[in-house]
């Protein structure tokens, strides 16, 4: 660490420090080699609130923020043992006992949220006030005061303590009625402060979506700073950029779960895939490196080395590897008529891991702001290079040079991206392949935020507001006009979105173009960046949807008609959901496949939902005969009655063992296995048997996510079960912790009951039962 | 004759008696072959019942007569339970049985003959045990199921053999029987809808030593 800047030999700049103000004699760092960390004092501005930042020692990533009681100015060195810092400060010498900071075992009374988003989802069908919690905890394990705020004038927001001693586990109300207008999403940052602790904790972003039953999406929460998003061609994956913790976040796009990350230079800002699909190219906007990582391995590889600057945005194509660099001390053989050009666009040699800035971009002088953005077209034939001054320009791997240059318009920001080898997309301007404006779409639904292609055609997102809904729309690429637009259930990050105040000295790099919108390897889904992690949306998110019709509804564990309060429920019908799509995490969806179901007025979390069937949750509160609906882009289905009875046990049909599917779900524990012919009863066995239907816990369960384990909820009417003519002693009923509307029931089978090959299990709760035809071994 | 073969009967029941003959303790072992079993089902049918397998025992008897005499023997048959159809198979399942039988032999020549060539039949039980592990879906299971459980059968046997004193108070002898009991239906307990039926033969053949006086 020399001054702000993290270097290696070379010397080669790993990462310099955001926003220091380079005043030498103000602040300071030490390293320690014990915890890997550095602690660093770089003040942004004279006289300003000393802190220090915790960061780590390969990328100078903030861990956390520490008051100081003064500014460090002068030599900081760690005590042998690494369990002080001694740091020359304007006030004398500060002693900073930072074993007490550990990550692990340190005791310094540290605030800290457990969440970094608290997401709150209502839709056309829930406008009820929606309850989430928040953890606030102290990472020293000790118990210590804190506060919560909101920013002023925030309502819709009711927060269940605003102080309070950690750990707790803190109540936030939303009224979604007060967002309902935006149908979008809106994000309110939740202030922790605390005068116990040391340090200075990261807000928690609280996430309110409102969307509208017509528009379309799976929203995903990411939290962070999320400024890119690539889609591997092959592998099911997409590949985002978190900036503010300089990751690569590796997602699973079936599962749409993390599979796996990778640790970047600082301030990451664009990524690219080579030619052969096997590497991973990310820009670092505070490295002169570009980090390099194997796709198969997500080990980092040799980065490539810019020497001349930091790298932003970068772009692969055949033959040709490209960069927009923000440059500090530019090559001086580089001019053009209007002198020497101080920040050039640099050619990367992959197999040297070096970058250099050609004199000249074919006839075109090479002077490209750092603000500028790359792009190749799908077939990699083409790169297209786009800056915020309107003017564009063009590569061609074919003849290996630059081959047009215009500046169709006065200023550009927004998409940009190409839609095949002839047509690209800058902000609303359609290119063609000479670069001039074919074409301007339209702009009613606001800024663009990215573009694509699928299936013949173009794909092009907007929005009006970040907070507002977002539009996709096909682009028809021989008319060169936008159809079937559709609203997508929050907007899509812009530049002006992801422009947020800065904390501490965490990077912050946005250009004003934006890249949001990924096609999946199996073209199946449409993965957009949106305001709060990602909008996945089906490739015929446009399909034409019917009204929805409400045939029916049974259990959702053997299909009978006995549903329960707190049971898993199965409404048929024909036109319920324009596509298929089941739920990812919890808590679970009230709306999931552009679809919504209310009993009661009370929306339904989804398990799952498709054009015939939608598994639901049903309340726990409603009894007797209660009005179904289920809503759609299409419009509102008429009412059913549903009858929900007081208890409805109804077993699991879920199990498979060999290539017998739709077992009942009774286990025996002996052996962990479905009780089936094959596998029966035993005098002495312990039987866990899974179902639905159960009712009420104690304590109660939350409505639409996991049960609690501790205390377990226990059914507040014990059912009693029987296998022949023999009462079986039950151990356990209540809720699977976890789950949603799955109850457990353990029973013990004692000595005397009788084999037979075909003995009734009986479940009975109040009046109503269930049987199950069991095979029993006697001895 | 009936009288005696009663009497004969009682011995090998382990009754004690008063009247003073040659008695006879020996082991003896062997390898025991069990045709299938065919469990039905509609028009398909599954192969099961035990596989062949190692046999160790243990027996007494009593010459009473010239010609005739007795025996208890206990049997343990090693016999994995086994089901099968073309080419399909469930997995190994660990059983074994125990067979208890009292029997008659008639000999063709009379006693103190070195050689002694002889006929035997009687009865008792097998304790058919399965021991393996359990699990659903196993396949197969539309047919029937290889159960951990045990099962009473009642037995009959036939068989043929030569004893020979090879030496004073040592005795060998060779022989062959056939163990005859119903089909079990709790160890391989046939589907419902499905059939097991017949008898279920454990032809063994043996060689047994045993001391005379």
């Amino acid at each position: 660490m020399t001054g702000w800047v993290l270097m290696s030999p070379g010397p080669i700049l790993l990462a310099d420090v955001p926003y220091a103000i380079g005043n030498f004699r103000l602040g300071g760092h030490a390293w320690d080699s014990h915890r890997n960390l550095l602690y660093v004092d770089a003040p942004v501005t004279a006289g300003e609130a000393p802190v220090m930042h915790i960061m780590d020692t390969d990328n100078l990533t903030v861990r956390q923020r520490i008051q100081l009681p003064q500014t460090i100015s002068g030599r900081t060195v760690v005590s042998s043992d690494q369990g002080t810092v001694y740091a020359a400060s304007e006030g004398g010498v500060l002693v900073l006992p930072v074993a007490s900071l550990d990550p692990v075992s340190g005791k310094a009374p540290r605030v800290v949220a457990l969440q970094e988003d608290i997401v709150f989802t209502g839709d056309a069908c829930n406008r009820q006030v929606i309850p989430q919690y928040v953890d606030i905890v102290d990472q020293g394990g000790g118990n210590i005061d804190f506060k919560l705020s909101l920013p002023s004038g925030t309502t819709g927001v009711r927060l269940g303590q605003t102080s309070g001693t950690t750990p707790a586990h803190v109540l936030i109300n939303v009224d979604p009625t007060v967002f309902q207008n935006a149908r979008g999403t809106t994000t309110i940052s939740l202030s922790i402060t605390s005068a116990g602790a040391v340090n200075l904790p990261f807000p928690v972003r609280l996430v309110i979506n409102t969307r509208d039953v017509n528009q379309t999406g799976k929203l995903v929460n990411v939290p962070g700073k999320i400024v890119d998003i690539v889609a591997d061609r092959f592998r099911s994956r997409v590949y985002m950029l978190r900036q503010d913790k300089n990751l690569v976040l590796v997602y699973d796009t079936n599962t749409l779960k993390e599979v796996a990350r990778m640790r970047t230079g600082n301030t990451p800002v664009s990524m690219a895939i080579t030619d052969d699909q096997r590497y991973l190219i990310v820009g670092n906007d505070r490295s002169h490196l570009a980090s390099v990582f194997d796709l198969e391995t997500f080990q980092p590889q040799a980065p490539i080395l810019f020497q001349d600057g930091y790298p932003r945005s970068i772009t692969v194509a055949h033959g040709g590897i490209w960069a927009t660099v923000r440059v500090v001390t530019p090559p001086d053989d580089i001019v053009c008529s209007a002198g020497t050009v101080s920040n050039p666009l640099y050619r990367i040699d992959f197999d040297s891991r070096t970058a250099n800035a050609p004199r000249s971009l074919g006839i075109y002088c090479n002077d490209v702001p750092a603000d500028s953005a790359l792009a190749s077209t799908p077939s990699e034939n083409y790169v297209l290079l786009a800056m915020s001054s309107g003017t564009v320009a063009m590569w061609d791997a074919a003849v290996n040079t630059w081959v047009v240059s215009r500046t169709p318009a006065t200023a550009a920001g927004g998409a940009y991206g190409a839609f095949n080898d002839n047509l690209f997309l800058v902000g609303n301007n359609v290119l063609d392949q000479s670069l001039f404006a074919a074409a301007t779409l339209q702009s009613d639904t606001g800024t663009s935020s990215g573009v694509g292609a699928l299936g013949g055609y173009g794909l092009r997102t907007t929005t009006l507001a970040a907070s507002g809904p977002g539009t996709i729309e096909r682009v028809d690429l021989t008319t060169l006009q936008p159809f079937h637009g559709r609203g997508i259930a929050e907007a899509p990050v812009l530049s002006t979105s992801l422009n947020t105040p800065a904390i501490g000295q965490i990077g912050e790099t946005i250009l004003p173009f934006t890249r949001s919108l990924a096609v999946t390897a199996d073209q199946q889904s449409i993965i957009l960046l949106t305001q709060s992690g990602l909008t996945v949306l089906a490739s015929n998110f446009d399909a034409s949807t019917t009204i929805p019709t409400v045939t029916g509804i049974v259990n959702g564990a053997d299909g009978g008609p006995g549903i329960a309060p707190g049971g898993i429920a199965l409404v048929q019908g024909f036109g319920l959901a324009p596509r298929s799509e089941s739920s990812v995490g919890l808590p679970l969806p009230s709306t999931l496949g552009d679809a919504c179901v209310t009993v009661g007025n009370i929306a339904l979390p989804l398990f799952r939902v498709s054009a015939t069937e939608i598994l639901a949750q049903l309340p726990f509160s409603l009894t007797g005969d209660v009005p179904l609906v289920v809503r759609n882009p299409a419009g509102v289905s008429n009412p059913f009655t549903a009858h929900i009875q007081s208890f409805a046990p109804a077993i699991f049909r879920s199990g498979q063992a060999g290539d017998q599917t739709g077992l009942a779900t009774v286990i025996r524990q002996k052996n962990a296995d479905f009780v089936d012919f094959t596998n029966p009863i035993h005098p002495e066995d312990v039987l866990s048997i899974y179902l639905t239907g159960l009712s009420q816990t104690s304590p109660a369960a939350p409505f639409g996510d996991g049960a609690p384990s501790d205390p377990l909820a226990i059914t507040s009417t014990t059912p009693t079960v029987t296998l022949g003519s023999s009462n079986l002693p039950v151990m356990f009923s209540g809720l699977v912790p976890g789950e949603v509307g799955v109850y457990i029931i353990n029973v013990f089978v004692p000595h005397g009951v009788a084999g037979a090959s075909q003995t009734p299990l009986t479940i009975k709760q109040g009046d109503f039962s269930t049987t199950l035809q069991v095979r029993v071994v006697n001895p | 004759m009936l009288k005696k073969l009663a009497l004969t009967a009682l011995l090998a029941a382990g009754v004690a008696s008063a009247q003073v003959h040659e008695w006879e303790v020996g082991a003896i072992g062997g390898y025991g072959y069990a045709p299938h079993l065919t469990v039905s089902k509609g028009s398909t049918s599954a192969d099961t019942g035990i596989r062949h397998g190692g046999i160790v025992g243990v027996f007494a008897g009593e010459d009473m007569y010239d010609y005739w005499s007795g025996e208890i023997r206990y049997l343990y048959r090693f016999d994995d339970l086994k089901l099968s159809s073309g080419s399909i198979k469930a997995p190994n399942f660990s059983a074994h049985t125990h067979i208890v039988t009292a029997d008659f032999l008639g000999h063709f020549r009379p006693r103190g003959s070195r050689m002694r060539p002889f006929i035997a039949f009687g009865g008792g039980a097998k304790i058919m045990v399965g021991s393996g592990i359990e699990s659903a879906g196993q396949p197969l299971g539309n047919y029937a199921a290889l159960t951990a459980t045990h099962e009473i059968l009642p037995t009959a046997d036939v068989g043929a053999g030569i004893k020979w004193d090879f030496k004073k108070n040592l005795r060998f002898r060779v022989e062959a029987r056939d163990y005859i009991s119903p089909a079990p239906n709790k160890v391989i307990a046939p589907a419902p809808g499905a059939s097991l039926g017949g008898v279920l033969n454990d032809i063994q053949g043996m060689v047994g030593f045993s001391l005379t006086w």
